[in-house]
């Protein structure tokens, strides 16, 4: 089993690497031997035939989408056909941008989705890596898999259900405002799920209860691959647990943490719409509402599509910006990007 | 046989100057044998995976000295540490015995709580039931008691033949701590299951008023039998079952199609079709657009909208791809040189070879296709393609379960309640599959380490 999962690991890094390094230096050869056989086999049209069925649902689902961008620049609110908006509406420039940055709303939806992200960033991140390298250290094997089964539940629940349990839990008058008023702790019952001072809490809890024994799967896979003679080698030498963990366990899963920190910075404007949708409600909306969730509004049941392709314009680049940069910067530090 | 030797040196001898560089050999026998005394309760039973390594171990052991004798046949057997009789028979003690204890709780429970609509028939059969799993009880000590006994023999067995392995820790203050903080943790995670389903046993008026936290204060199965009864909850069901088994296998085969091509280093302009595949992975036109195409081909408020889309995804292309990658390409040669097409090579041979690989992205696929309900709140509007989770949203937020129906029944149930009992419904297949997915799990961390 190790043996495969490192052959497997090794196995991608080449997928990049191969594709970086292998073709310009293969480059001569394959010339020569495109013009010895310049007829192609059955099997490469096969191959080909193979390989083409991705660019065809690419193009359809991921670059006709890319043309319809041009919207963005037309006025196009309400049209429902895509083409007949695109060829017919008026172009009006950079209005549809306009009208979003001067739009009241738009310092506190920038802050909802920032303020949101960078909170998931700060506690949501690390929390999941510390958590893999505790439950690493637990002494009885069973209780470890009984922690991994418990904890990975919850991320086989949707989030209709998972959030909906705690619309049920925070409800007014029969769930925890109701026990905490009971108790004596609060004077009188807080509206825990229409107070949007709540929203945030509400969401970067249930994100961590939902989200973090499946989030530490990852780094739990990679402790796993540290040689246990590095460990044996530290005790002799005089090292207690903390120095273990400190010197060997966070060294060893660096490129991991690294790769997926670029992968959340680039992610910096998505926030899970699924999971904000349960606990958006009307008299929470100063603090809940978020680009995706300002995006789908207005550009679904509002009809209002250039003004949202615009708004979702902006998002794409800075969210290709951030990929970019973070990966710049991660390769400055560390040597290794993604890509 | 130096091994066998030096693992029969009786536990007394001091060897503590030795302790810091264990010789090699002992060193490899301790690694075997890493439960015993490692802080569990029962120390002496091990799980399957430790008596297969102890076998290895042992049989190159055959001529080592005689076990204990015992006068009977049966605490021979068990006490064997070759054979896994000890195992089975535990395992029916504990099953036995986890099923009396459960029972005489549960009925512990059920007889002194009130039940909705019970009569005094009902409650004298479940305090009869009652008394007779209290009676239970007796024998299930007693089996305890001899499974005790008979580990503690096994205890002396296995001491008697291998040394007390040197590399086990001590427990600490942190340790419990640790296991503590941990445990407290995997409860709050757990914990809002468990006020799922007793909510959803409760009386749905005697709900209302608050209060009931862990187990139901007037228990009834009436919200279960209201859901059941409901043709909306059931055709969404079928939906959600429908587009799940449907939209994983398409998905699943029109993946490893386009990965197995881009897996072989022979497809021509390989690097212009990665380069196709990353850049969406970049950039995106985002949702409008996105809605838009989709109801300019027609997809909008149909079945297929909810397959076609999820066909393809460039991540679980690469994972598949570098899964392929890592059979052999002599198997291929071979198969060539037999006169295997592409193709053929990829369906008769690639694909039962990547079996880990599949059941991991099966899982994802299928577990995001049972979870998902914003594309049924964007893509479709008429009732009839409601997704489960969509249905259960809307029965959460907007009590829609209870509209329509006779007031009189309107005094009794809540559609909290209500929502609560399709949670649990919607839950249980999900609990079904969940060995499985513990099973695959060991694969999973396998491909999940591959986006390292």
């Amino acid at each position: 089993m190790a043996k495969e999962n490192e052959l497997l690991f090794d196995e991608t890094c080449a997928v990049s690497a191969d594709v970086a390094e292998a073709a310009p230096a293969g480059s001569v050869a394959q010339k020569k031997e495109r013009k010895k056989r310049k007829r192609w086999s059955m099997n490469d049209w096969v191959l080909l035939a193979m390989a083409s069925l991705s660019v065809v649902f690419l193009a359809i689902f991921a670059y006709a989408p890319l043309y319809g961008l041009i919207l963005a620049f037309k006025d196009g609110d309400g049209w429902l056909n895509i083409s007949h908006a695109i060829s017919q509406a008026d172009w009006c420039g950079f209005e549809n941008f306009e009208a979003f940055f001067s739009d009241p709303d738009f310092g506190n939806i920038i802050l909802n989705t920032l303020g949101l992200n960078l909170l998931q960033l700060a506690i949501n991140f690390p929390l999941p890596i510390l958590f893999a390298v505790l439950t690493a250290e637990l002494i009885s094997n069973r209780y470890k898999k009984f922690v991994q089964t418990v904890t990975f539940f919850p991320h086989f629940i949707s989030w209709a259900v998972y959030g909906g349990i705690f619309l049920s839990l925070f409800a007014l008058d029969t769930g925890l405002p109701a026990l905490l008023q009971k108790w004596g702790i609060t004077g009188d019952k807080v509206d825990i799920l229409g107070g949007p001072e709540y929203f945030w809490p509400i969401i970067i809890i249930t994100s961590l209860l939902k989200g973090m024994g499946w989030g530490s799967v990852i780094y739990v896979a990679a402790i796993a691959a540290i040689p246990q003679e590095l460990y044996e080698a530290a005790k002799m030498d005089g090292a207690n647990r903390f120095h273990k963990i400190m010197y060997i366990t966070i060294p060893s899963i660096a490129p991991t943490i690294t790769l997926f920190f670029i992968l959340s910075v680039s992610g910096l404007l998505n926030n899970g719409i699924e999971h904000l949708l349960v606990f958006q409600n009307t008299s929470n909306i100063e603090r809940s509402e978020v680009l995706d969730t300002y995006i789908y509004k207005y550009g679904i049941p509002d009809f209002r599509y250039s003004y949202a392709t615009a708004i979702g314009l902006i998002k794409s680049l800075v969210a290709l910006f951030l990929l970019v940069s973070s990966n710049w910067v991660c390769k400055k530090i560390s040597g290794k990007g993604i890509y | 046989m130096k091994r066998t030797k030096k693992s029969n040196i009786p536990q007394t001898q001091p060897d503590e100057q030795n302790a810091d560089m264990v010789p090699p050999l002992e060193g490899d026998v301790a690694d075997m044998v890493p439960t015993l005394d490692s802080g569990d309760a029962d120390t002496v039973s091990l799980s399957d995976a430790d008596m297969a390594a102890m076998m290895e171990v042992l049989e190159e052991e055959e001529a080592s000295p005689a076990l204990p004798v015992y006068r009977s046949a049966f605490m021979r057997a068990v006490t064997d540490l070759y054979s896994d009789s000890y195992l089975r028979l535990k395992k029916l003690v504990s099953l036995c015995v986890g099923f009396i204890v459960l029972g005489v709780l549960v009925l512990a429970y059920l007889s002194h709580v009130q039940i909705d609509g019970g009569s005094v028939g009902l409650y004298r059969t479940l305090d009869v039931l009652f008394y007779v799993f209290c009676g239970l009880l007796l024998p299930a000590a007693g089996a305890v008691g001899g499974l005790i006994y008979v580990s503690l023999a096994r205890k002396k067995v296995w001491l008697s033949r291998f040394r007390k392995s040197k590399l086990n820790r001590r427990v600490r203050t942190f340790d419990v701590v640790l296991a503590i903080l941990i445990g407290i943790f995997c409860i709050l995670c757990i914990y809002p299951i468990i006020y799922v389903v007793a909510g959803s046993f409760n009386q749905g008026a005697d709900y209302a008023i608050g209060g009931v936290w862990i187990l139901p204060r007037v228990f009834t199965f009436e919200n279960y039998r209201v859901v059941l009864e409901d043709t909306d909850f059931w055709r969404s069901y079928g939906v959600t079952i429908a587009r799940t088994v449907v939209g994983t296998a398409t998905a699943l085969v029109f993946t490893a199609i386009v990965a197995y091509a881009m897996s072989r280093p022979n497809l021509k302009f390989r690097r212009v079709f990665y380069w196709i595949n990353i850049f969406t992975m970049f950039f995106s036109g985002g949702l409008v657009p996105y809605f838009l195409i989709i109801r300019s081909i027609g997809l909008f408020d149909s079945f297929w909208v909810y397959i076609i889309p999820g066909l393809y995804s460039v991540y679980n292309m690469i994972v598949l791809q570098s899964g392929f990658r890592s059979i052999s390409p002599d198997i291929h040669d071979a198969a060539m040189i037999d006169g295997a097409g592409e193709f053929r090579i990829f369906w008769q041979i690639y694909m039962p070879l990547s079996k880990p690989v599949l059941a991991t992205i099966v899982l994802w696929v299928a577990v995001g296709h049972w979870n998902s309900y914003f594309d049924t709140m964007i893509y479709t509007s008429s009732e009839e393609l409601q997704s489960l989770q969509y249905f259960l949203l809307k029965a959460i937020q907007t009590s829609s379960m209870t509209e329509g129906m006779p007031p009189e029944m309107m005094e009794r149930l809540s559609p909290q309640t209500l929502a609560l009992a399709a949670i649990i419904l919607s839950i249980i297949p999900v609990f079904c599959f969940f060995p499985l997915v513990r099973k695959n799990f060991a694969s999973g961390i396998m491909v999940g380490s591959l986006k390292g």
